[in-house]
């Protein structure tokens, strides 16, 4: 049943209640919109291998409650993240001034090198938009976060969001920012890499090659 | 008190009308925004906000109310029970701001889990699985949407008639069920896949009934009593100091950012100054 990966990593899907992070998981794992879907009470999960800069790395995706109140039972939760999705909604400006609180809760309570990309959700609703580009842009910048605006609904951007995350994970494992063997990385090591771990360095580059074909 | 609703929005609204399309999705009487069954769960959901203030709307509440007016039938009635649930069963801030009570329960099943069912605990351990990611919805909205309906309605019996330790016994019992099953996973991600649907493909309604209430015995009140109280000081403990960190957190930043402002001014003043 389990797959071989390079790497395994834990994401998770933050942001205020019904800005539909449970729908951007759903388009990403299962490839469509999730139609009367349940609000989520604790966490949902989900998990898909994706195919990033020729390894393959395992995602295991947390989708956490949005309801304030649910924040002191999901911190529980950040630990050991390596990525996440700060999901807003552009149609709601409410829930894009509550961002300061969730990236404060990511912040202190994942890995000190979380890498979050911001996700201003239901790109869609474009008629109804209360938050611009240019406005979140200058957020995601200010606090060092990657950005897109997505939409469940159609797909559009959700697979980039997730991939965007991984890649940038991945890259900083491979400039040496990120240690997989660090405790609470949020990053292990899949079977696939553990047996070129095993092997010899020249081996390891050959099989690399082969791979990319 | 709907009259009051109407007069002035309660705080809780917003959620509450958020969550209302998305309560029993599967239930054909709640399919629809406009049905009949939405619109008194409207009404049931905002009149407990103006009953109870301080709890006002929680998110799954909309569960119980949901299960409540499809059983009962009546509005009215289907808003005692809510009460009846939440202010006498279930214990004081089961939903709360912070939900303390709900997360202390979660310690005290772990303990028993370690206690009544020390293999699977272990195993569990072993693979860094936290079964309370699951059982903190089951406890929650007390197994709605986690049991097959025919099994549900008969914890329900027990649940409302006993109050809730029948909840501890049923989630022991559910895990009892599926030791076997449980054990035989090796993968952490394989774990969290099986555990978040296991329960929704129990059949043996009796068999589950009989596991919770002659396996897991001895079960003294006593003992959960005494339990949640020694864990309801150690979370609250814990509340408070996540509540420090991030004070501090957030006042670093604020240092920090009025910090930054003030060297763009500088900067503005002369253009490469060295960092120090």
């Amino acid at each position: 049943m389990s797959e071989t990966y390079d790497f395994l990593f834990k994401f998770l899907v933050i942001g205020s209640a019904g800005t539909g992070k449970s729908c951007l998981l759903h388009q990403f794992i299962e490839n469509k919109f999730k139609q009367d879907s349940n609000h989520t009470i604790g966490v949902e999960f989900g998990s898909r291998v994706v195919n990033v800069g020729g390894k393959t790395v395992k995602l295991q995706i947390w989708d956490t409650a949005g309801q304030e109140r649910f924040r002191s039972v999901t911190r529980s939760y950040y630990r050991g993240a390596a990525g996440a999705l700060l999901v807003y909604d552009i149609t709601s400006r409410e829930t894009y001034n509550a961002l300061t609180n969730w990236l404060t809760d990511a912040r202190t309570l994942a890995s000190p090198n979380i890498v979050i990309i911001l996700c201003g959700n239901k790109k869609d609703l474009d008629a109804d938009r209360e938050v611009t580009f240019l406005e979140a842009s200058r957020f995601a910048q200010e606090n060092e976060l990657m950005f897109l605006e997505t939409s469940a609904l159609t797909g559009e951007n959700v697979e980039e969001a997730f991939l965007k995350c991984a890649r940038t994970i991945l890259n900083k494992i491979e400039s040496g920012e990120l240690d997989p063997e660090r405790m609470g990385s949020g990053i292990q090591y899949g079977d696939a890499s553990l047996r070129q771990l095993r092997q010899p360095r020249s081996t390891t580059a050959q099989t690399k090659q082969q791979c990319n074909c | 008190m709907w009259e009051k609703s109407q007069a002035t929005p309660h705080p809780a609204a917003r959620q509450i009308q958020l969550d209302l399309h998305r309560t029993l999705t599967g239930n054909q009487r709640f399919s629809s925004p406009s049905s009949p069954a939405t619109q008194q769960l409207h009404r049931v959901l905002l009149a407990f906000s103006w009953q109870n203030p301080t709890i006002g709307y929680c998110q799954g509440l909309n569960r119980l109310a949901a299960l409540a007016l499809l059983v009962l039938q009546d509005e009215e009635e289907a808003f005692w029970c809510l009460v009846a649930v939440v202010e006498s069963i279930m214990p004081q801030e089961y939903y709360s701001k912070t939900l303390t009570a709900s997360q202390v329960d979660q310690r005290v099943l772990k303990e028993l889990m370690a206690e009544k069912l020390p293999r699977l605990s272990a195993h569990l351990e072993q693979l860094q699985v936290d079964a309370s990611h699951f059982t903190f919805n089951w406890f929650l909205v007390a197994f709605i949407e986690s049991l097959p309906v025919h099994i549900l309605l008969r914890v329900w019996d027990a649940f409302l008639y006993e109050g809730s330790k029948v909840l501890f016994r049923y989630a022991l019992a559910l895990f009892k069920y599926r030791e076997e099953d449980i054990l035989k996973i090796q993968d952490k991600v394989d774990m969290y896949q099986y555990l978040r649907f296991f329960t929704k493909t129990i059949t043996d309604g009796r068999k589950l009934m009989s596991i919770a209430f002659s396996d897991m015995n001895p079960f003294p009140m006593r003992l959960l009593s005494s339990r949640r109280a020694a864990h309801l000081e150690r979370v609250q403990a814990e509340l408070s100091e996540l509540e420090r960190i991030q004070q501090e957190y957030a006042a670093a930043q604020d240092a920090e950012r009025a910090k930054r402002s003030n060297k763009d001014l500088d900067a503005a003043g002369s253009e490469d100054e060295d960092e120090v």
